[in-house]
């Protein structure tokens, strides 16, 4: 017992110890804190101190180039410096159609757009070395591009680096320090490689290759090889090639990542304060499926930005109190993030719904019954907006497109479709609490579909009995009395489909928790039309693996919220290939859909002009023309948009402005010299 | 558990039969009598789920999401009670001079001017108990909603334990999620005691070169990690086409089954191996009889006993494993329901939302932890009352 | 005894290599490879068909198998050099979603410390909390304190640990909000970032206990509360026994009779479960250490899970199941040690 009795009295001190000394060992970060009381965080721009953020999610590797996943996209972004970034800020006074605009330099100080949007010169910033203390130049950029990108023993993405017509770019240096990037039709602002490709140092890129014994031009290596470059065992020590606003100066893998800041990339403010203003960054790396932790390491004050889900906004705003600042805009937020749709299967292996897909009627009953305002209003708690029809091109480059839509309130009280009371100042709220932007949805006045549709904010039963009789008419009933309406044979002549049960199994990849709930909402949608829906998850490569074989059958639904596989990718599949999404597709080609639909050659086209025009107004006029012709043939339903959403801690963060590529990670807004970013509350 | 259990002084009188003892030393548990009441009380509700329950699990209430348990808000008009409809008001915050809404959180108030009673036996939606008899009478639900309009009927409901983000009824959902959970362990002790019986059994009584390589894949078996294994396959289910709900409850009910039978298989053999040897089989033997009679007029009452104290250990075991699993989202899921699977929204995305503003849906776990203290009591009840000399209990698990 | 071990030992090894045989064989059903994991979406077919033949894929299965096993079994190759056999290093495959071997990505970064610390410290800290309440229950049998502690014993045995971790979390997170007040009392993870890499201090220590013992205790719940009942039901078979009897007629003092004589045979049976309970800790460690996302062998595992990387998940069965046999052998050989009335075929 004398055993006993000592080992619970030394537990009893460790606790009060413990107790004791947590009040004297708390140790704040070390931001200014500029926060002077008021809602006005003007102040001289500070600097130093280390940021720390996390992501959810592990990186897989430390290769810019094979990096498709979010994680490593995040990890890296700040260590391999690309030559530009594409800006939502200054697209919308015209793309490429003027100079620099569009583009935000980065490596490159200066950028330059042909008339025809064709071709882009970039010139490198003066001043930059890599980590080993060599001069970067065009050699460098030439030499990834040609020998590691398009490298067919190394796994790539060689699609994010294709110009629209399938064909790669051509790279072109004209001197030591200015190069060309050109294309045969006009650049798509959404491409990544938009921004001049990665500078990295052609030195560093060899002898990281010979250590791991990669052969380039010939010859086949052992997987393993493959795997490793740049590979989450690679020793942080042999990246003395790297060019970026900062370096890595330690990654413990599923754990942490850190920077210390690489003075020699953008130089200094006319302050004489070194860009960027924090000294160090630190990443924490938290494995997939940790939101919880990610929301609570915020609220501990472990993190200083924190990118919420709507869920878990809530206790972020509930224990608000002085120190945190949510974006502003999430009432009215910019949609800048995350398109969700479901599609039927037009090849489906299930005959009959391969016909129900192909039948116009059909297609139009499910997208009139989809629930729309429950999916923003229950999965997105609000914060997002309801969707018709194609709305993004993907990316902000395009979105930007539709911010100076003309669809203000009047439009829809002139259309009988809101009243003064709920819509107020372009805003159009549902009730106290709600409001949606009505910045994406297409002119009512347009065509009776359209009207139809932005009728189903108002009169959603309406729509649902609207949905019925055009099942009704196009003989989908319930035949045989069991309650599920029958397909009737050789629904489609061509499909020639034997008959059966309306049976829908609506397909998310697993773990994406948002797009299986708008799963559920879509089911229960149809199901009261009955139709019988029930919702399943699948693994990613699971859901690849069907695609690529033709096996897949049944609805999916997928989003546009970019390549990490443990989020959802957009899988689609045409001839033998997979492909992001795109609305039409030549089996020959490696890219889009097979499209069966009349009506998807009006899609296309007003797609194709809204794409080729070289100005706002004649875009919009463009893809009003695709969003019209998609709302006569519903080829997809979208559900919603989300808003991209976050939150950080004011009382230590100065120097805050969302990225340019809207994305959910923090970038410091770096502006060329003479133009230093000020400390203020709206970026 | 009292070993000194004289039963002389007590029964002295007439000559009882063993069940009668069994019955009488169980019900001298107090506590395992309570545990068998409240286990028979939820089967029963959970087998009329459907008409005990007011709403359809699987209906989204879309229009009133997070609306806390309205049990809390019945107000009583002498013996009659009642509720008032619902007004959904967005919660709001005041943040840096604006006023913002929680998104997600939202405080119903009662609209005064509506006012149902709450009655037995009504009418209202139609369902299919267990999936076969058609009906339309709930045991209870509100009165006088003929009518409404179709909109203001989406404010007039009565859910007793609240509903969770789509508005599905929570209550409604654990009465079927109960019907699953305790319904699946019965089903894999069945199969597994069937399988460890039958191998166990067969290994036992004869012995020799069967016996080692029965022997040898039940070590095999049991050198599998449990858990890791379970996840393993249900991943590998996971990516199967179409999988249709009754066929994954199956599976389910296969996967744990696997596990479950090679450590019972030991003992069956164990005990078959020892009473193989005694006297009674030996006399029987010597009197002519045959290996089946033998087997069960001899050897298989013996295994009962040891056979329903396993059962009482692992029914609790297999409802705690399949919770985890359906937790994790690698067991019961769409449209299927557990109470396990209630919980996963607590893995991942709102989980410190759902603890700080919707607690309610944590109910599902406390109905986990009732019903494995019920059947833990009834089975130590159970095990004294079949073994009140401990002879065959003291095994590790 | 050491001819007993040693023949344990090798009987292990052909158990082993069947084990490895399933595992494998259950991985190779599943649908979805590497390639796809790897090159990603757009694949050029080319590319894949050249990475497939990299990878083996079009191997029949029992090469495929054979290339895995004999890297498992740590590659054993001949060599002209004595002593003509020699090792390398085991190799588990590698990993495409981490871009590392797998058996790193299982073990490394210290997960195996991590988790062996917690399976380690959960028993220990179950057997100091329970024996002592055991021994007292059975001494002070139907006491009010024996029979709270057996109600409470239930409670531990029928409350699944993950949903003593939600709560937990909860109240600190929720309800306290400790974290608000102090950084220090962060919740998830080994330790705050700031600590992460820093040399020992106290507060690292500190802090280090904070994130880490209230997982031990969960887990360390269930079991003690088992446990509890055991050293009872054990300690009360044994002061039945005729020489506890004896030493109390002796007229030793009744405080020496139960703890020096009773204790020590009461504990016997404990000791030999102790290999037993190693396996069971693992099982709840997985759980535990999913909810409080501490770096653990069981995350890493969940992770490949979730992501299908195929390879992890061999590894994390075979290192699991290797765990298991070591837990039935150690419990073995305790047993034979402490009761030499028991013999093993």
């Amino acid at each position: 017992m004398q055993k006993f009795r000592s080992l619970i009295f030394l537990f009893a001190v460790l606790g009060v110890v413990g107790l004791l000394s947590t009040a004297a060992l708390a140790q704040p970060l070390s931001f200014i804190d500029c926060d002077d009381g008021s809602d006005n965080f003007d102040c001289a721009a500070s600097t130093g101190g280390t940021l720390t953020w996390d992501i959810i999610a592990s990186p897989s590797v430390l290769n810019p180039i094979t990096a498709q996943d979010t994680a490593s996209g995040d990890v890296l972004d700040h260590v391999f410096g690309v030559a530009a970034t594409a800006s939502t800020a200054t697209i919308d006074s015209g793309i490429f159609g003027t100079g620099a605009q569009g583009l935000i330099p980065r490596a490159a100080s200066v950028i330059e757009v042909n008339a025809e949007g064709t071709v882009i010169s970039y010139t490198l910033r003066d001043g930059m070395v890599y980590q080993d203390g060599s001069t970067p130049s065009t050699d460098d950029i030439l030499y990834w591009y040609h020998d590691v990108v398009f490298n067919p023993n190394l796994p790539n993405s060689v699609s994010s680096v294709v110009c629209s017509d399938g064909e790669p770019y051509v790279y072109e240096a004209t001197s030591a320090t200015t190069w060309t990037v050109t294309c045969s039709a006009p650049f798509r602002t959404y491409t990544g490689s938009v921004g001049g490709g990665v500078v990295i140092s052609k030195q560093m890129a060899l002898d990281l290759i010979d250590v791991q014994g990669i052969a380039t031009e010939d010859g086949v290596n052992g997987p393993r090889a493959i795997q490793e470059f740049l590979g989450l065992g690679v020793d942080i020590s042999l990246l003395t090639g790297t060019l970026g606003p900062f370096t890595m100066t330690e990654f413990v893998s599923d754990q942490i990542a850190r920077y210390t800041r690489n003075d020699n990339f953008y130089g200094v403010d006319g302050n004489g304060n070194t860009l960027p203003y924090a000294n160090n960054l630190e990443l924490i790396i938290i494995p997939t499926n940790g939101q919880n932790l990610s929301l609570s390491n915020f609220l501990n004050g472990q993190t200083d930005w924190f990118g919420p889900r709507p869920a878990d906004l809530a206790p972020v705003l509930s224990q608000a109190g002085a120190g945190f600042l949510v974006n502003g805009d999430i009432d009215n937020a910019t949609p800048a993030n995350g398109e969700v749709f479901t599609t039927p299967n037009f090849d489906d292996p299930d005959l009959n719904l391969q016909a129900a897909a192909r039948n116009l009627n059909v297609r139009r009953a499910l997208s009139l019954s989809l629930d729309r305002t429950a999916a923003v209003f229950n999965v997105l708690l609000g914060i997002g907006t309801p969707q018709y029809t194609m709305a993004t091109l993907g990316g902000n480059a395009g979105a930007n497109f539709f911010l100076g839509r003309n669809n203000t309130c009047d439009t829809f009280i002139n259309a009988g479709l809101a009243t003064a009371d709920n819509c107020v100042g372009g805003t159009w709220s549902l009730d106290s609490g709600l409001s949606l932007s009505v910045n994406r949805l297409p002119d009512p006045n347009s065509t009776p579909e359209a009207a139809q549709h932005l009728g189903c904010l108002v009169d959603y039963d309406g729509c649902v009995a609207a949905a019925g009789a055009l099942l009704d008419e196009a003989g989908v009933v319930d035949t045989d009395g069991d309650g599920i309406r029958n397909i009737p044979a050789n629904l489609d002549a061509d499909v020639g489909n034997p008959g059966g049960n309306f049976e829908i199994t609506i397909v998310t990849n697993s773990g994406n928790t948002i797009r299986e709930a708008y799963g559920e909402v879509a089911c229960a949608s149809w199901t009261v039309l009955n139709i019988s829906c029930q919702t399943q998850s699948k693994a990613f490569s699971t859901l690849v693996q069907e695609l690529l074989g033709g096996t897949f059958s049944g609805y999916i639904t997928i989003g546009l919220t970019g390549g990490d596989p443990a989020n959802g990718v957009n899988v689609f599949k045409c001839g033998a290939a997979l492909y992001f999404w795109h609305i039409t597709c030549d089996p020959s080609s490696t890219s889009g859909l097979t499209q069966q639909d009349p009506s998807s050659a009006a899609v296309e086209a007003g797609f194709d002009e809204g794409f080729a025009a070289t100005n706002v107004a004649d875009a919009q006029v463009g893809f009003d023309k695709e969003q019209v012709a998609w709302l006569q043939g519903e080829p997809f339903y979208h559900l919603a948009v989300q808003n991209a959403l976050f939150a950080l801690r004011s009382d230590r963060v100065c120097n805050h402005g969302r990225s340019s590529d809207g994305n959910s990670h923090l970038k410091f807004r770096v502006d060329v010299a003479g133009n230093e970013a000020a400390c203020t509350t709206n970026n | 558990m009292n070993k000194n259990v004289s039963l002389t002084s007590e029964f002295s009188h007439k000559p009882v039969s063993q069940r009668y003892l069994i019955w009488k030393r169980f019900t001298r548990h107090r506590l395992g009598v309570i545990g068998g009441a409240i286990m028979l009380f939820m089967i029963t509700i959970f087998a009329f789920a459907e008409f005990v329950a007011p709403y359809e699990y699987l209906v989204p209430h879309a229009d009133t999401p997070y609306v806390p348990p309205m049990i809390t808000r019945l107000h009583w008009d002498g013996i009659s009670p009642y509720v008032y409809g619902m007004k959904r008001i967005q919660a709001t915050v005041e943040y840096q001079g604006r006023v913002l809404p929680l998104p997600g959180v939202f405080n119903y108030e009662d609209d005064l001017d509506k006012k149902f009673y709450l009655g037995l036996f009504v009418p209202g939606e139609e369902y299919k108990l267990m999936g076969s008899f058609k009906g339309n009478i709930h045991l209870f639900g509100l009165t006088g909603t003929e009518n409404l309009t179709s909109r203001e009927k989406k404010f007039v409901k009565f859910f007793p334990l609240g509903t969770d983000q789509t508005g599905r009824d929570l209550f409604s959902q654990i009465l079927v999620g109960g019907r699953i959970t305790l319904g699946l362990a019965p089903m894999v002790i069945l199969v597994s005691f069937l399988v460890g019986t039958f191998v166990g059994g067969f290994s036992g009584y004869l012995g020799g070169g069967w016996d080692t390589f029965i022997q040898r894949i039940t070590e095999i078996f049991m050198s599998l990690p449990r858990l890791a294994l379970i996840l393993t396959i249900s991943g590998l289910l996971a990516t199967l086409i179409n999988v249709p709900p009754m066929v994954r409850f199956w599976s389910i009910v296969g996967l744990l089954s696997l596990i479950g039978w090679a450590p019972l298989s030991r003992v069956v053999r164990g005990q078959f191996l020892a009473l193989r040897e005694h006297e009674f089989t030996q006399a029987a033997r010597a009197l002519g009889a045959s290996n089946w009679r033998i087997i069960f007029r001899q050897i298989m009452p013996n295994i009962m006993s040891y056979l329903v104290v396993a059962a009482t250990l692992a029914i609790p075991d297999i409802i705690i494993l399949e919770s985890i699993l359906s937790f994790l989202g690698y067991g019961i899921q769409n449209p299927l329901m557990s109470w396990g699977y209630l919980l996963n929204a607590f893995q991942g995305q709102g989980f410190l939302t759902h603890m700080q503003f919707h607690p309610w849906l944590l109910i599902p776990a406390f109905f986990i932890v009732i019903s494995v203290l019920a059947l833990n009591f009834l089975g130590d009840a159970l095990r004294d009352a079949y073994d009140p000399f401990n002879v065959t209990s003291g095994a590790a698990e | 005894m050491l001819s007993f071990i040693t023949r344990r030992l090798l009987y292990m090894l052909p158990i082993l290599f069947i084990v490895s045989f399933v595992i494998f064989l259950l991985m190779w059903m599943q649908p979805g490879d590497v390639v796809d994991s790897m090159c990603g979406l757009a694949c050029p077919p080319n590319l894949r068909e050249a990475m497939r033949e990299n990878f083996g894929l079009n191997d029949p299965f029992l090469i495929q198998y054979g290339k895995w096993a004999y890297g498992v079994f740590f590659s054993p190759t001949l060599n002209t050099n004595f002593p003509f056999l020699h090792f390398h290093e085991p190799d588990f495959g590698f990993s495409p979603t981490r871009s590392m071997p797998a058996l790193q990505a299982l073990l490394g970064e210290n997960r195996w410390v991590w988790t062996i610390l917690l399976v380690l410290s959960a028993i220990v800290v179950s057997w100091l909390i329970a024996i002592p309440i055991g021994v007292y229950s059975a001494t002070h049998k139907y006491s009010l304190a024996d029979n709270t502690f057996s109600f409470l014993g239930f409670i531990g045995i029928s409350m699944p640990n993950f949903i003593l971790g939600l709560i937990f979390i909860w109240l600190i997170v929720g309800v306290f909000k400790l974290g608000l007040h102090d950084d220090f009392f962060a919740i998830g993870g080994i330790l705050n970032t700031e600590y992460v890499g820093e040399p020992l201090s106290w507060e690292v220590v500190l802090n280090f206990l904070w994130h880490f013992g209230p997982p031990v205790l969960i887990l360390a719940g269930a079991s003690t509360a088992i446990v509890i009942r055991y050293m009872r039901s054990n300690m009360l078979d044994v002061l039945e026994m005729a020489y506890v009897k004896t030493a109390r007629a002796k007229g030793l003092k009744e405080r020496i009779v139960v703890y020096k004589h009773a204790l020590r045979n009461a504990i016997n049976p404990l000791v030999s479960m102790l290999g037993f309970w190693i396996p069971v800790m693992m099982e709840g460690a997985l759980v535990i250490a999913i909810v409080f996302n501490l770096p653990q062998l069981e995350t890493a595992f969940f992770q490949a899970i979730i992501t299908r990387d195929n390879m992890i998940v061999m590894s994390g069965l075979f290192v699991f199941s290797l765990i298991l046999m070591f837990g039935n052998l150690i419990s073995d050989i305790l047993l034979a040690m402490t009761d030499p009335k028991i013999r093993y075929e």
